[in-house]
C-alpha cells in the first residue's frame, strides 16, 4: 500500500487519541490482512474519491469504554446508542483528519458516515482490496486500525 | 455596593439578544454524540436549541417549518440520504439571509471554500473545542 | 616520428587507438549473447561469416564509466594471425596525425586501471587526448592473446579443493554473508560465478580483499548511490529498451529490498536518458519496514552519493535543495513507495520487471507467499530479477530461465 495513503492514517489515528485522551499510543508492528476480526467494537467509515476502500477501527472492550467515558463525561455501555454514537464520531474524527491530510499531499477522498458494529469476534474480509492493519497499545487497551484502499485508475 | 457590583459585572450570556430573548439554534447532524456536545456546549451561554435534525432532509423541513424564528444553523457535511452542502444550498434559496455553519471532522480547504461560496458564514472542524464553538457562533450572530 | 590515431569518445572523455589496427568501423548489431561470459563481454558478431567477439572496452578497463548511452559503434581490431575484436565504444571521432614529440605524460597519479594503458596525451583544439597504448590490453608480454579463453565453450563442472573451500568459508564468515543458507555446492558456484565475471580465477578471487567488500558480496538494504550495481541497471536498461521499442502504453516496475529508494530512482533516471519516451512509467518502490520507507520520502542526497553519475548530467537530473540534490520532481513523480509483505493475497498487477536483488533471502521464511506474489504480479514476458545469490540456488521452478547481458533472468511465459 502506497504509504502516502498509509500516513494520513496513522498520524490522524495518533492526533486524535492524543487530543481526546490525552495519552500516547504506541504503534505495533504491521501487515497486510485479507481478514480482520472485531473482537468487541469497530467503527467502519467508507472510502470514496481518487480511491476506493475503507477504514475499520477496533477497539476492545476496555479501551472503549474508557473512550465512551471521556468524551461523555459519563459512563454508557457499548451497546447503548449513546456509546456507540461515541465510537462512531471517533471514527469520523480520524477518517477526517486523515483526509484533510491527504487533500494536503493533492489526494482527493470523502468519507461516508460511519457504521459502528459490537460483536463476539466478527470476521470480514475485504474482498479484491488490500488491507493494510496497525495495532496501537494504550494504557487502557489495545486499538487496531485497518485501511483498505484500492486506487481508482 | 457589592451586589450591584456583582449585578453589573456579571457577564450577560453570549446566546441572549439584547433584548434578553434566547438565540434559536436549529441542529442538523446524524450523530447523537455531536447533538448532546453541541446543545451542552451552547445551552451553557443561555443558547436556545429550537430543534435538532438526524437528516438532511428533515433539517430542510424544519427550517422552512419553524420560518424565521431560526437565527442559526448548525450543519454537518457527511450524512446519510442528502449530502450536507445540498442541504445548505436548499436552506440558503429559501432563505437568502439564513445563517449556516458548517461543522465537519473534514478540514479540507476545497469543501470549506465551496461551502463559504454557497452561503455558509463560518466553518468549524471537530474535534469541538467549547471556546471555538462559542467565538464562531458569536461572530456569525453578530 | 608521425603517427595517427582514430578519436573515439568514452563517456566526456576522448582517447584515441593506433589506426595500424583497425580494419573497420560498423554500428553495433545483431548481437549474440554468450551465457556466463564475463561481463565486459558483449557477445559475439557475424562479420561478413567471420565470428568476432565484441569487447566494451569501458568494462575491461574497468573504470567508473556510465554506460547507458545509445546507439554505440564497434571498431574491429586486427591483430594479425586471425585474432580480431570488436571494441564498443560511445562515439567515433576521426583521424587525426601526431608527433611523437607532441606527447605529454599524465600528469596526475591515477589509480584506475586505464592509466596504465596510456601513453601519453596530446592536444588539438583545446581538447585533451589520451593515447591508449592497445596492444598490452589484448596481449601478454610473451605475445600471446589474453582473452581466446573466454570464447570458448566454458565448462559448468568447477571443483576446488578442500583446503581452498576453507578459505573461501572464512573469508565469507568474516563479512557475515548469509553462508548457511548455501550447500557447498551453492558457494562453490557463487564464488566461480563471480570469477568469471571478473575475468579471473578462483585463485585470485580468493586473494583479492577488494572484491569481497564489493556488492557481489554485500547483502545490505542501504545504498549510498545511484547506480551502485551497474551491471544490475544495465540489465534492466536492455529490457527496457526491449519495452520502449514495442511501444507499449504503460511499463511499470516492481522494486524491492531497498527502502530509502535509490534503487529505485536510478532506474527512473535510466528512463530519462531516453529523453522521449511515450510510454507512462509506474515505479512502485516497496519494502517491508514502513519506518525506513518513510526516511526514504524526499531523500535529499550529498554529491558523493551521485559519484557514479557524469557531473554533465546531473543537472538533467537532479534540482539542488537546502541539504544537497533532489530528484527533479517530473522523474520523482513516476516513483511509488509503497509498503509491502509477502502474504497470500495482495500484490500489484501488470508488472513488466521485477527487480528484487536480495529481497527473497531476507525473507526466505516466506519464500512460497513471496514467489507467488511475484508470479501473480508479472505479465506475461514479465522479467524477475533477483541477486546473484539467488540466482545459484533454484527457489523457483515455474518461471523460465533466460540469459539477458550475460544475466540468469526469471521470466513468466
Amino acid at each position: 500500500m502506497r504509504i502516502d495513503f498509509i500516513d494520513p492514517f496513522l498520524d490522524a489515528t495518533e492526533e486524535i487519541i492524543r487530543e481526546i485522551l490525552n495519552i500516547e499510543p504506541k504503534r505495533g508492528e504491521m501487515e497486510l490482512k485479507e481478514q480482520e476480526s472485531i473482537p468487541d467494537i469497530g467503527v467502519f467509515v467508507g472510502l470514496t474519491g481518487q480511491a476506493s476502500g475503507r477504514m475499520l477501527i477496533n477497539f476492545d472492550r476496555e479501551l472503549a469504554s474508557k473512550i465512551i467515558e471521556v468524551m461523555n463525561g459519563e459512563q454508557h455501555t457499548l451497546d447503548s446508542e449513546m456509546g456507540q454514537a461515541t465510537i462512531g464520531e471517533l471514527g469520523n474524527m480520524i477518517t477526517g483528519r486523515a483526509i484533510t491530510k491527504l487533500y494536503e499531499r493533492g489526494f482527493h477522498f470523502n468519507l461516508t458516515p460511519p457504521s459502528v458494529i459490537v460483536g463476539n469476534n466478527v470476521k470480514i474480509s475485504t474482498l479484491g482490496i488490500e488491507t493494510l492493519s496497525v495495532p496501537y497499545e494504550l494504557e487502557y487497551g489495545k486499538l487496531e486500525i485497518n485501511i483498505s484502499i484500492k486506487e481508482n485508475v | 455596593m457589592k451586589i450591584i457590583e456583582e449585578h453589573i459585572n456579571k457577564k450577560q450570556p453570549e446566546g441572549l439578544k439584547p433584548d434578553g430573548t434566547p438565540y434559536n439554534i436549529l441542529i442538523i447532524d446524524d450523530s447523537m454524540f455531536i447533538v448532546k456536545q453541541l446543545s451542552q456546549i451552547l445551552a451553557s451561554e443561555s443558547y436556545n436549541i429550537i430543534d435538532t435534525a438526524t437528516d438532511g432532509e428533515e433539517g430542510v423541513r424544519k427550517y422552512k417549518e419553524l420560518y424565521p424564528k431560526v437565527d442559526l444553523v448548525t450543519l454537518d457535511i457527511t450524512m446519510p440520504k442528502k449530502d450536507g452542502l445540498q442541504v445548505l444550498k436548499e436552506i440558503i434559496d429559501f432563505d437568502k439571509e439564513a445563517k449556516v455553519i458548517i461543522i465537519s471532522a473534514i478540514g479540507k480547504q476545497d469543501f470549506v471554500k465551496e461551502a463559504l461560496l454557497l452561503g455558509a458564514k463560518n466553518y468549524i472542524v471537530k474535534p469541538l473545542n467549547r471556546e471555538k464553538v462559542l467565538e464562531r457562533i458569536k461572530k456569525v450572530l453578530m | 616520428m608521425t603517427r595517427q590515431i582514430l578519436t573515439i569518445l568514452l563517456d566526456n572523455d576522448i582517447f584515441g587507438i593506433d589506426v595500424r589496427v583497425i580494419q573497420e568501423v560498423i554500428k553495433a548489431f545483431d548481437v549474440r549473447r554468450i551465457p556466463d561470459a564475463p561481463n565486459f563481454i558483449e557477445g559475439i558478431i557475424n562479420l561478413r561469416g567471420e565470428i568476432i567477439p565484441l569487447i566494451k572496452i569501458k568494462r575491461l578497463l574497468e573504470t567508473d564509466f556510465f554506460d547507458l548511452y545509445k546507439n554505440k559503434k564497434v571498431i574491429i581490431l586486427n591483430f594479425g594471425e586471425g585474432n580480431k575484436i570488436g571494441l564498443v565504444v560511445d562515439k567515433v571521432l576521426r583521424i587525426i596525425s601526431y608527433e611523437d614529440t607532441e606527447i605529454k605524460p599524465l600528469e596526475t597519479i591515477s589509480v584506475s586501471k586505464i592509466a596504465e594503458y596510456i601513453i601519453g596525451t596530446i592536444e588539438r583544439d583545446k581538447q585533451k587526448i589520451s593515447i591508449i597504448d592497445i596492444m598490452p590490453i589484448f596481449y601478454s608480454s610473451n605475445g600471446s592473446f589474453l582473452y581466446k579463453r573466454f570464447f570458448t565453450k566454458n565448462n559448468t563442472d568447477v571443483f576446488i579443493s578442500k583446503n581452498l573451500f576453507y578459505k573461501i568459508k572464512e573469508k565469507l564468515e568474516k563479512i557475515n554473508f548469509p553462508f548457511n543458507n548455501l550447500t557447498k555446492e551453492g558457494v562453490i558456484k557463487y564464488i566461480s560465478k563471480i570469477a568469471n565475471i571478473k575475468g579471473k580465477s578462483i585463485e585470485e578471487i580468493i586473494k583479492d580483499d577488494n572484491i569481497f567488500s564489493t556488492s557481489h558480496f554485500s547483502f545490505n538494504e542501504e545504498r549510498t548511490c545511484f547506480f551502485e550495481n551497474k551491471p544490475d541497471m544495465y540489465l534492466i536498461d536492455e529490457i527496457i529498451e526491449s519495452l520502449v521499442y514495442e511501444k507499449k502504453k504503460s511499463i511499470n516496475l516492481w522494486v524491492l529490498g531497498n527502502p530509502t529508494g535509490e534503487d529505485a530512482r536510478s532506474i527512473a533516471i535510466i528512463f530519462y536518458v531516453y529523453k522521449s519516451i511515450n510510454s507512462k512509467i509506474r515505479i512502485i518502490n516497496s519494502y517491508n519496514d514502513y519506518d525506513k520507507l518513510k526516511s526514504g520520502l524526499n531523500k535529499e542526497y550529498k554529491e558523493s552519493y551521485l559519484k557514479n553519475i557524469p557531473s554533465s548530467l546531473i543537472e538533467e537530473f537532479f534540482e539542488n535543495s537546502t541539504n544537497g540534490f533532489v530528484l527533479k520532481k517530473e522523474i520523482e513523480k513516476t516513483i511509488c513507495f509503497d509498503f509491502f509483505c509477502p502474504n497470500p493475497k495482495f500484490s500489484p498487477s501488470n508488472i513488466d520487471i521485477i527487480y528484487a536483488p536480495n529481497f527473497i533471502l531476507k525473507n526466505f521464511d516466506k519464500i512460497s507467499l513471496l514467489m507467488n506474489n511475484f508470479y501473480k504480479a508479472l505479465n506475461k514476458n514479465g522479467k524477475l530479477i533477483t541477486g546473484l545469490f539467488e540466482n545459484i540456488e533454484n527457489f523457483e521452478n515455474r518461471f523460465k530461465k533466460y540469459y539477458i547481458k550475460n544475466r540468469l533472468v526469471f521470466i513468466k511465459e
